[in-house]
Formats: structure tokens, C-alpha cells, sequence
């Protein structure tokens, strides 16, 4: 089983993170062009979604899936997404999101500007040592 | 910033109450005296603790990984004073004075650590200094960032601290520019 890469939005759709373990191919796009269609993405499924809703209740979308990888998402109340895709078969991803989340939270208040985070380039060093010792450490990586 | 502050930063998570409570009055005499109107401080704290109620609304999801989807103040009361004022503060609270239909409430901090060792002249009260407005600007920044609009202020009664609590509207997620659903 394979994790193969992590995107992280702000509300605004901004990417605050990426990072990639065995990704071999790549999307042949700009990276911004490709953040914003994964982020468009999952803003027009979960519209669709809720369009389609046979009844009222607080829905989330939780994955899809293809033959070849799974897109796992996690929205928090705060609207911070995290998106990861793994192999099809991968498990207790929805806990590795939770344990991302909350790196990247740690993260982010304590640095002085949360703005460092999307003024800089997404991939900021610090944040990185973290979520890759956590995404190394997961069952489902290698 | 260099690797080890981040570090130390990101392991300091507890902090001597009192060590607060003295650096919070130090910073509100000094506004004071920057500010010539008590109300324009009472402004800033607000505004301190909203920046830092929006950080600290994603610190809270985190760590409290089962707090339900809030659907009504009751509930968002229920979590406020249960979960998000003892995880912060180290106290307990309580919410009661439900007005207008449930949109309106009041919690009440027993032991409010802001004001433990403070004195507020009653001039600057009456001037329109709300010395815990801090904590109120924190709720309403952590709501705000959880899509509740809602509007808060503290008063200091002697003892306890009460922050009102009025709900405004359920906020919806705005699409980026250019993009239609």
C-alpha cells in the first residue's frame, strides 16, 4: 500500500501545504493550476451533493475512489481541508487526516503570522519534518 | 524564525496563570495609557482576542476530536462552557439568562484567572473599559471561525465575569472570485 500525496486548503482555497511520497506521475500542470482544480473539485462535489441530499442532515463527503488511488477528505468545522491520496485498499486514513489536522494546527499558531504560511511557499520546512514523520509512521505507507 | 524558537514555541502549552494574569494587566495599563479613551481599549482587546479566537478554534477541533456539529446555542453554549472555556481558562462556567428565543445568553466564569489579582477603578468601568473583553472577542473570533456570527461582550461583577452572548446568523462559505457552483 502506498500514501501518494496531501494537499491543504485554507476557507479561501488557498494552498498551505503539499507534499508528495510516490507520486511517479506527475499531472503535467502548473502546481497552482493543479491546487485549484483539486480544490474546485471538491467544492463542486460537495454542492452536488448537497443538491442531490435525499434529506436534511449535516452530510460530508467523505472519499472517492478509482481503481488505481483513493482522494480521503477531511473538512474541519473551520473549513481547513485537508485531501490525501492513497492506494484503494489503504486504511485508517481518516485517523492519519485527524493526526495532519492537528499538526498542522500546532503548527500554524505557533508560528507568528499564519500568513507565513500562505505568503511563503505551501511547503514550509518545519511542517514538513512534522507531517512526514507522521504520513512514514502510518501503516499504510510503503 | 529559526527552527528551535518554532520548536520551543509549539512545546509551550502550559503557562503560570498568575504569570498571565500580571503580563495581561501590565499590557491593558499600557494601553490604557496609549489610548486615551477606555472604550477604544476595550475595542482592541476585542479585536486581540478575536485574532486569537480564530487560531484558537482550529487548536480546539484538534484536540477535541469528538465535539459535535453544533446545531443550535444551546449546544454551542453546552460546548463553550463543558469543552472550550476549561481546556483555555482551566475553569468552569456556566451559561444561563436565555433571552429572545435562545439567541441570547450569558456565561458566568467563577474564577475568571484575567481578574484574579485586578482591581479595575470604577472610573474606567464606568468610561467603558471592559478589562475582560479579551475573552469575549476570543469566543466570538472562534465562532466566527466555526461560521457562527455572533456578538459578545464581558462584564466584570465583582467576583464573577459574565459575557453576554448574542447569536447573529449561521455565516456561509463564500466561493473564490470568479467561480460560480
Amino acid at each position: 500500500m502506498t500514501i501518494y500525496n496531501v494537499y491543504i486548503f485554507d476557507r479561501e482555497g488557498q494552498c498551505l501545504y503539499y507534499d508528495e511520497w510516490f507520486r511517479t506521475k506527475q499531472s503535467g500542470l502548473a502546481p497552482i493550476q493543479e491546487y485549484k482544480l483539486v480544490f474546485g473539485m471538491m467544492l463542486s462535489m460537495k454542492s452536488f451533493v448537497d443538491r442531490l441530499a435525499t434529506n436534511d442532515s449535516n452530510q460530508t463527503v467523505n472519499y472517492y475512489k478509482t481503481s488505481a488511488y483513493k482522494m480521503t477528505f477531511l473538512e474541519s468545522a473551520t473549513s481547513i481541508k485537508i485531501m490525501l491520496n492513497t492506494d484503494p485498499n489503504a486504511t485508517g486514513i481518516r485517523d492519519l487526516l485527524h493526526k495532519i489536522y492537528q499538526t498542522w494546527t500546532e503548527t500554524a499558531n505557533s508560528a507568528a503570522k499564519l500568513e507565513l504560511f500562505a505568503s511563503n511557499p505551501p511547503n514550509e520546512n518545519f511542517l514538513k519534518n512534522r507531517v512526514r514523520d507522521i504520513v512514514m509512521k502510518h501503516p499504510a505507507y510503503v | 524564525m529559526s527552527k528551535a524558537i518554532k520548536q520551543n514555541l509549539a512545546d509551550s502549552k502550559k503557562m503560570s496563570a498568575e504569570l498571565f494574569c500580571l503580563t495581561y494587566g501590565a499590557m491593558v495599563t499600557e494601553m490604557l495609557k496609549d489610548y486615551e479613551d477606555p472604550k477604544d481599549v476595550t475595542i482592541q482587546l476585542d479585536k486581540m482576542g478575536f485574532n486569537m479566537g480564530t487560531r484558537l478554534a482550529d487548536d480546539f477541533l484538534a484536540k477535541n476530536a469528538n465535539v459535535p456539529r453544533c446545531v443550535d446555542t444551546r449546544q454551542i453554549a453546552d460546548v463553550l462552557c463543558r469543552n472550550a472555556i476549561p481546556c483555555y481558562l482551566g475553569i468552569s462556567a456556566t451559561a444561563s439568562s436565555w433571552t429572545s428565543g435562545d439567541r441570547e445568553f450569558t456565561i458566568t466564569l467563577e474564577a475568571n484567572p484575567l481578574t484574579e489579582l485586578v482591581q479595575v477603578p470604577a472610573h474606567l468601568v464606568s468610561a467603558g473599559l471592559s478589562y475582560s473583553q479579551l475573552i469575549a472577542g476570543a469566543i466570538r473570533g472562534a465562532l466566527e471561525a466555526v461560521h457562527f456570527k455572533v456578538y459578545a461582550s464581558a462584564t466584570d461583577t465583582g467576583a464573577n465575569t459574565e459575557i453576554r452572548i448574542r447569536f447573529d446568523q449561521v455565516l456561509k462559505d463564500s466561493l473564490p472570485a470568479g467561480e460560480d457552483d
